[in-house]
C-alpha cells in the first residue's frame, strides 16, 4: 500500500534567468572596482551559514582527534573482557511484536516467506515460550532484563494503587512539579516534571555498553524514560503524547454532537465562518492554570475546494493542501500558555470528507523528536538527530491508532497507510542503526505486526463477528501482506550481514482470535466474590458501585485477578495465610475450564498462581492469580477497566478482533537466527543471557533466563 | 535584465526626491542604518520566495544529523569519518541550493547598492575649499587643446598641471557658494560637460563622466556617457571619500552596511522562519 | 527542586548489601537499597485516603492504550 503524502509543492521556474545571472555576477567580480563588496551581504550570508556548519564539524574533529587515542585506549581494555571471547562481532536482534509462529510456519510452507525459510532451513525456528502473561510489556521487559516479571516489577500494561483501586500505567510515572508560584492569574511550575521509570532490573545492553561494545536500541517497549548507558537508544511503547496519555486522537466534524467516542480520541466541532472552518487540536493542560481541566489548544482552518476534492489547511504559520483520503506530512504545532511556557508536538492531518459535512481525523499530538519536551532518548540528541536525518516520526509508544479504527473514525486503508507509514520511518532508523553499529549490538522492534494483527485477525476467519459486515470474497489478505513485508525487511537486512554476524528475528507472544469477551468481574460478582452497593447490579468504570466491604476478588487490567487482601487494600477483607490461599485455590478450581455455553468453548484454560510463577522482589506488587483465557476468548473491554456487567460471555464486534493477553501456553512467539540453536525449548528469557555469552561476558546471578547454544559460524 | 536596474532607478528617484526631505534620512549614519535594515529583510524575503525552502532545510537538516553523528557515534572511527565525508558533501549540496537563489538576491541589491554609493561614497564639496579637476585625453598630444570653462560660482585657485605621461591635465578649483553647477571642458572644437555639486547636504554625486564603457560607468559614474570618439576619455571631480562614524569605530559605509545588512537578515530570517 | 542524596556504603557492610541484592534477586545494590528504602518509606508514610489521583485524570491518561476501552 502506498502512504498518500500530499506531493510538495514545486516553485515556479524564476530560477530560468539563473544563467544570465551567472554571467553578470561574473563580469562583476571581473572588474575589481570599489563596488566589488556589493555583491557581500548576499554571498556573506551563504559563506556565514555553511561556514557555520564546517566551523562546528571543524571543532568536533579536532577535539575528536585529540581525544581518540586516550579513549580508544580505554575503549580497548575494556573490551578486552568482551570481544576478546567474543564468538560474534554484531548481533542484530529484529524484534516483531507479535509474530505468529503458526501462522509464520503456514505462510513458509505456502512459500510466501522465502528469507524468512531460508533463516529456519539454514539455521533455526523455533517457537520462544513467552511471559506468563503473554503482554508486550511483560514479555519485552523480560526479553531485556532477562529475569521474570517478579524482577522487573511489570505484570500489565496496568498496575493497581492499593490506596484507591485505581489503575495506572505500570511502565512509568509521570508528575508535574509539586512547587508552583502563584504570579497574579497564573501558577508556575517551578521545576521539571518527575518521570519515573517503573521497570526494575537491569537491561543487558548495559551489561554491553559496560564492557565497551557499542549499542544502538530501537523502539524496545517499555523503555521510557530512557537510560542512561554507553549507546544510543530511543523509547518505545509506553512513550506519551503531549498530552500525557497513550494517544488521543482527535476528530474534527461539523456533525452535531453525537456520542463521544468511549476511547481514545476526541471529538471537536468544526465552525463555519462563509468559506472558511474553523476548529481546533486539544493540547496538554495549561501548565500554567491554576485549577485543572484548561487545555491548551491550537486553531486551524480550512477552506474546501470541492471542485478539485482537495482542502487547503491554515494551522499556526504554515499552510497546506490535502486531498480527500491523504495524509498530511508531520505538521509541528505549538501550544503557547501564557509567560512564554510552550509545548511542542507533530502531528498528522487526514481529511476525511469535505461535503456534505466537513471531517477532518487529526492523530494524536506526538512529542516533537526534533525538540523533545520529554526525554524519549537517550542521549537526548539521539532523536534529534534522527528527525534531522529522516524528518519527523512518530514518537508515541502505540503510535498506530487502533481506536481510531475501532470508532470507525479511519478506514481499513486510512489505518493501514499510518501503520505502514511509521512502520517506514522505523526501517530507516533501523538500517541507519545497521550503518552505525558496524560492530556491537543492534536492536530494533517493530509494532506493526502487532497492530496489524490485532485490527485485521477478523479477515483471517470465516465467521469472526467483527468481520460479518464484510463479504467473505471482499476481505483483504492485510496479514499475509504484512507476513510478506517482514520477510522482506528480513531479506534486506540479511544482505547487510557477513559472517560474524548473528542475526536473530523475535517477538515475544503470538496470536490468536479474539471473538468472545469474558466478564470476569460478572462471574465474580455472580459467584458472591465481588459485591455491588445495595439496589445496583452493574458498576461503573473502575469499580465505582464496587461494596469493598464485602468484596473478596476483583479484576482489573488483561490477565491478573486480586484478592482484596487485609492490610494491604485499602479496604481489604480477606486475611492473608491461610483464608488467602483456601480461597485462591477455590477460584482457580473453579474457573479453569469455564465454558461459554453459547460457544461450546472453555473460556478460561489456565489459572496460574503468581506465587508458583514469579519470584523476586518485586512479587508483592503482582496479582494474585493470572487467568489465562482460551483460544477464542479475551478478558472483555468492560471486565478490564473495571466495570461489573451482568453478561459473563459475549461477542467481540470491535475491528479489535486479535489478540494474545491470554494463556501464555496457546501464543509463544517466534525465534528465527542464522545460526543452529541447540535448545528445544527457548523462552523469551533467555535472549539476554545468550547475548552476553556470544560476547564473551560473565553472566548475573540474577538471571532467570539460561544461554542457548548457538553453532560458532552460520550454516550453509 | 533591465528590470531590476529600471526598478532601482526608479527607487533612487523617488528616495532623492521624497525620503532626502526627512530630517532623519538626511542623516549618513541613520540612513546607513535604516537601508541596512530594510536590505537585509528584502535580502531574507526574496531568498524566500526565489528559493527551494524545503530542500535547502531538508539540505541544512542532513548536515546537523551528521554533525550529530560524530558526537554520537564518537568511539567509533569509520562512523566518524564517514559523518566526516557526509558533511563535507552536504555543505556543498548546501551551497548548491543557495548559490542560485543568492544570485537572485544579489543582482537587485548589488544595483541598489550602486546607486546609494552616489550618495554616500563620497561628500560633496564644500565650498572655499579647493578641489581638483582631473581631465584624461586620448593621448599626451591632445592636452594642449583642452581647456576647462567654469560657472561664475567657480574660479580656478592655481594654474593648470599637465601630466603627459598619463595623458592628463588637473585643475585646482574653489566653489564660492553653495549649488549644483555644469563645468564645461573644451577640446578639439567641441565642449564637454560634467556636474560638481557643492552643499552641505547628503545629495547624488556621480564622481567621474567617463566613455561609454558600460561597467566601469555602472559602477563610478552617474552621468551621460562621452563621446566614444571624442578626445577625452574621462573627466574626474576629485570629491572627498565619505566615513561613516559609529562611535565605537568609523569606516566607509560599504562595510558598515555589509555587517548590518547581515546582523538584520539573520534576525529577520529568524522572525520569520525563513531557512537560509 | 528537591535535589538528590548519596548515601556511602563500604567495607564488610558493602559486602553484606551485595549478597542480600544477589540472593534477593536485584539486579545491582543500587536497585536493592532504593526499593528497600521505598518500602520502609511507604509503611512508615501511607498514602492518604483521597490523595490519590482522580478517577478524571486516571482515564486521560490512559486513554488511547488499545487493549482497553
Amino acid at each position: 500500500m502506498k502512504w498518500p503524502i500530499a506531493p510538495a509543492v514545486r516553485k515556479p521556474g524564476l530560477l530560468n534567468l539563473v544563467p544570465v545571472l551567472v554571467v553578470v555576477i561574473g563580469l562583476v567580480l571581473l572588474f575589481p572596482v570599489r563596488s566589488e563588496a556589493y555583491a557581500g551581504p548576499g554571498a556573506g550570508f551563504a559563506v556565514l551559514s555553511s561556514f557555520w556548519t564546517l566551523f562546528v564539524a571543524f571543532l568536533y574533529s579536532v577535539y575528536a582527534f585529540l581525544t581518540w587515542p586516550f579513549r580508544h585506549v580505554l575503549r580497548l581494555l575494556r573490551r578486552r573482557k568482551a570481544y576478546g571471547k567474543a564468538q560474534v562481532t554484531r548481533a542484530i536482534i529484529l524484534g516483531f511484536d507479535g509474530m505468529d509462529p503458526e501462522l509464520a510456519d503456514r505462510f513458509m510452507q505456502e512459500g510466501k516467506l522465502s528469507h524468512l525459510a531460508k533463516l529456519r532451513d539454514q539455521g533455526t525456528f523455533l517457537p520462544l515460550r513467552t511471559t506468563c502473561p503473554a503482554i508486550s510489556p511483560v514479555a519485552w521487559s523480560t526479553f531485556q532484563t532477562g529475569v521474570n516479571p517478579g524482577k522487573h516489577n511489570i505484570y500489565d500494561f496496568l498496575a493497581r494503587d492499593l490506596s484507591s483501586y485505581l489503575p495506572f500505567l505500570s511502565s512509568a510515572q509521570i508528575r508535574g512539579p509539586k512547587r508552583r508560584l502563584r504570579i497574579g492569574e497564573y501558577s508556575v511550575p517551578l521545576g521539571k516534571p518527575e518521570i519515573k521509570g517503573l521497570r526494575r532490573g537491569t537491561p543487558f545492553w548495559h551489561w554491553l555498553g559496560k564492557a565497551g561494545i557499542f549499542c544502538s536500541v530501537i523502539r524496545v517497549p517499555v523503555t521510557f524514560p530512557p537510560e542512561k548507558f554507553p549507546g544510543v537508544l530511543l523509547s518505545g511503547m509506553c512513550v506519551p503524547d503531549l498530552k500525557g496519555s497513550q494517544g488521543t486522537f482527535c476528530f474534527c466534524t461539523t456533525r452535531g454532537a453525537g456520542d463521544k467516542f468511549r476511547e481514545g480520541g476526541v471529538r471537536i466541532p468544526i465552525e463555519r465562518h462563509g468559506s472558511v472552518f474553523r476548529s481546533y487540536i486539544p493540547g496538554p493542560e495549561d501548565p500554567l492554570a491554576t485549577n485543572s481541566g484548561s487545555g491548551l489548544r491550537v486553531d486551524f482552518e480550512l477552506r474546501a475546494d470541492l471542485r478539485h476534492n482537495q482542502a487547503r489547511i491554515e494551522v499556526d504559520s504554515q499552510k497546506f493542501t490535502l486531498k480527500i483520503r491523504e495524509y498530511s506530512e508531520w505538521i509541528p504545532v505549538k501550544f503557547k500558555a501564557g509567560l512564554g511556557f510552550t509545548a511542542r508536538g507533530i502531528c498528522r492531518f487526514y481529511v476525511k470528507q469535505l461535503s456534505p459535512e466537513v471531517e477532518v481525523y487529526v492523530t494524536p499530538v506526538n512529542i516533537d523528536p526534533g525538540r523533545p519536551d520529554l526525554p524519549i532518548s537517550h542521549p537526548v540528541t539521539y532523536s534529534i538527530y534522527l528527525a534531522k536525518l529522516f524528518g519527523p516520526y512518530a514518537t508515541l509508544g502505540l503510535a498506530e491508532d487502533t481506536w481510531a479504527l475501532n470508532e470507525e473514525v479511519l478506514d481499513d486503508q486510512a489505518f493501514l497507510a499510518q501503520c505502514y507509514a511509521n512502520h517506514e520511518d522505523r526501517e530507516r532508523m533501523l538500517f541507519d542503526a545497521l550503518d552505525k553499529t558496524p560492530q556491537g549490538l543492534c536492536v530494533c522492534v517493530f509494532d506493526t505486526t502487532d497492530r496489524v494483527q490485532h485490527m485485521f485477525w477478523r479477515y483471517l476467519e470465516d465467521d469472526h463477528p467483527a468481520a460479518r459486515k464484510v463479504p467473505r470474497d471482499q476481505r483483504p489478505s492485510v496479514i499475509e501482506d504484512l507476513y510478506r513485508r517482514m520477510d522482506d525487511l528480513i531479506g534486506r537486512v540479511m544482505d547487510q550481514i557477513d559472517d560474524k554476524t548473528l542475526l536473530l528475528a523475535v517477538s515475544d507472544h503470538g496470536f490468536k482470535s479474539f471473538t468472545r469477551c469474558v466478564n470476569l468481574n460478572a462471574w465474580l460478582h455472580q459467584n458472591g466474590y465481588l459485591a455491588l452497593n445495595s439496589g445496583k447490579s452493574e458498576s461503573g468504570d473502575w469499580f465505582q458501585d464496587v461494596d469493598w466491604s464485602r468484596t473478596l476478588a476483583y479484576t482489573m487490567g488483561l490477565n491478573g485477578l486480586y484478592l482484596n487482601l487485609k492490610g494491604r487494600e485499602r479496604e481489604g477483607i480477606v486475611e492473608p495465610g491461610t483464608e488467602s490461599e483456601t480461597l485462591k485455590n477455590e477460584l482457580r478450581t473453579k474457573l479453569n475450564g469455564l465454558v461459554d455455553p453459547a460457544s461450546g468453548g472453555i473460556g478460561i484454560t489456565g489459572v496460574f498462581d503468581c506465587d508458583a510463577v514469579f519470584a523476586g522482589p518485586y512479587v508483592d506488587n503482582a496479582p494474585d492469580l493470572i487467568v489465562g483465557y482460551g483460544a477464542g476468548f479475551r478478558a472483555s473491554w468492560d471486565s478490564v477497566t473495571g466495570r461489573v456487567t451482568t453478561q459473563l460471555f459475549e461477542d467481540n464486534t470491535k475491528a479489535w478482533s486479535g489478540d494474545h493477553c491470554i494463556d501464555p501456553r496457546l501464543v509463544p512467539g517466534v525465534l528465527f537466527c542464522n545460526r543452529k540453536i541447540a535448545e528445544e525449548k527457548p523462552a523469551i528469557v533467555d535472549v539476554a543471557p545468550t547475548i552476553l555469552k556470544l560476547f564473551g561476558l560473565g553472566l548475573p546471578t540474577y538471571f532467570d533466563g539460561k544461554p542457548w547454544t548457538v553453532a560458532p559460524e552460520p550454516s550453509k | 535584465m533591465k528590470l531590476p536596474m529600471i526598478a532601482s532607478v526608479i527607487a533612487m528617484r523617488w528616495f532623492s526626491v521624497v525620503a532626502l526631505r526627512l530630517p532623519l534620512i538626511n542623516s549618513p549614519v541613520m540612513l546607513v542604518i535604516a537601508v541596512s535594515l530594510v536590505v537585509g529583510l528584502l535580502m531574507v524575503l526574496v531568498f524566500r520566495a526565489v528559493s527551494d525552502q524545503k530542500a535547502i532545510r531538508a539540505a541544512k537538516d542532513q548536515l546537523k544529523a551528521h554533525l550529530l553523528a560524530v558526537r554520537l557515534f564518537q568511539d567509533q572511527l569509520p562512523v566518524v569519518m564517514q559523518s566526516y565525508g557526509r558533511i563535507l558533501r552536504g555543505t556543498a549540496r548546501y551551497i548548491r541550493l543557495a548559490f542560485k537563489p543568492l544570485l537572485l538576491v544579489i543582482l537587485p541589491i548589488t544595483l541598489l547598492i550602486v546607486q546609494l554609493d552616489r550618495y554616500l561614497g563620497w561628500m560633496p564639496l564644500q565650498h572655499a575649499q579647493p578641489f581638483l579637476v582631473r581631465v584624461r585625453a586620448v593621448s599626451p598630444d591632445a592636452l594642449n587643446e583642452v581647456s576647462l570653462e567654469l560657472p561664475r560660482e567657480m574660479a580656478l585657485s592655481a594654474p593648470a598641471v599637465h601630466l603627459p605621461a598619463d595623458s592628463e591635465v588637473v585643475w585646482r578649483v574653489v566653489a564660492e557658494i553653495n549649488g549644483t553647477y555644469n563645468i564645461n571642458v573644451a577640446a578639439a572644437g567641441e565642449t564637454f560637460s560634467k556636474q560638481v555639486v557643492v552643499s552641505q547636504d547628503l545629495a547624488r554625486i556621480s564622481p567621474t563622466r567617463r566613455r561609454d564603457r558600460f561597467w566601469e560607468r555602472l559602477f563610478t559614474s552617474g552621468e551621460p556617457a562621452l563621446p566614444t570618439n571624442g578626445p577625452i576619455q574621462s573627466i574626474e571631480v576629485a570629491y572627498p571619500p565619505r566615513n561613516i562614524d559609529l562611535v565605537i569605530f568609523e569606516s566607509n559605509w560599504i562595510i558598515v552596511f555589509f555587517v548590518l545588512s547581515i546582523l538584520a537578515g539573520f534576525v529577520f530570517k529568524s522572525i520569520l522562519g525563513i531557512e537560509i | 527542586m528537591f535535589g538528590s542524596h548519596k548515601v556511602k556504603i563500604e567495607g564488610e557492610f558493602l559486602e553484606q548489601v551485595k549478597q542480600c541484592a544477589e540472593a534477593s534477586g536485584y539486579s545491582s545494590v543500587d536497585e536493592f537499597v532504593l526499593h528497600t528504602i521505598e518500602k520502609e518509606v511507604k509503611r512508615l508514610l501511607p498514602p492518604e485516603r483521597g490523595n490519590s489521583t482522580s478517577q478524571e485524570t486516571v482515564k486521560k491518561r490512559l486513554q488511547g492504550l488499545g487493549y482497553i476501552e
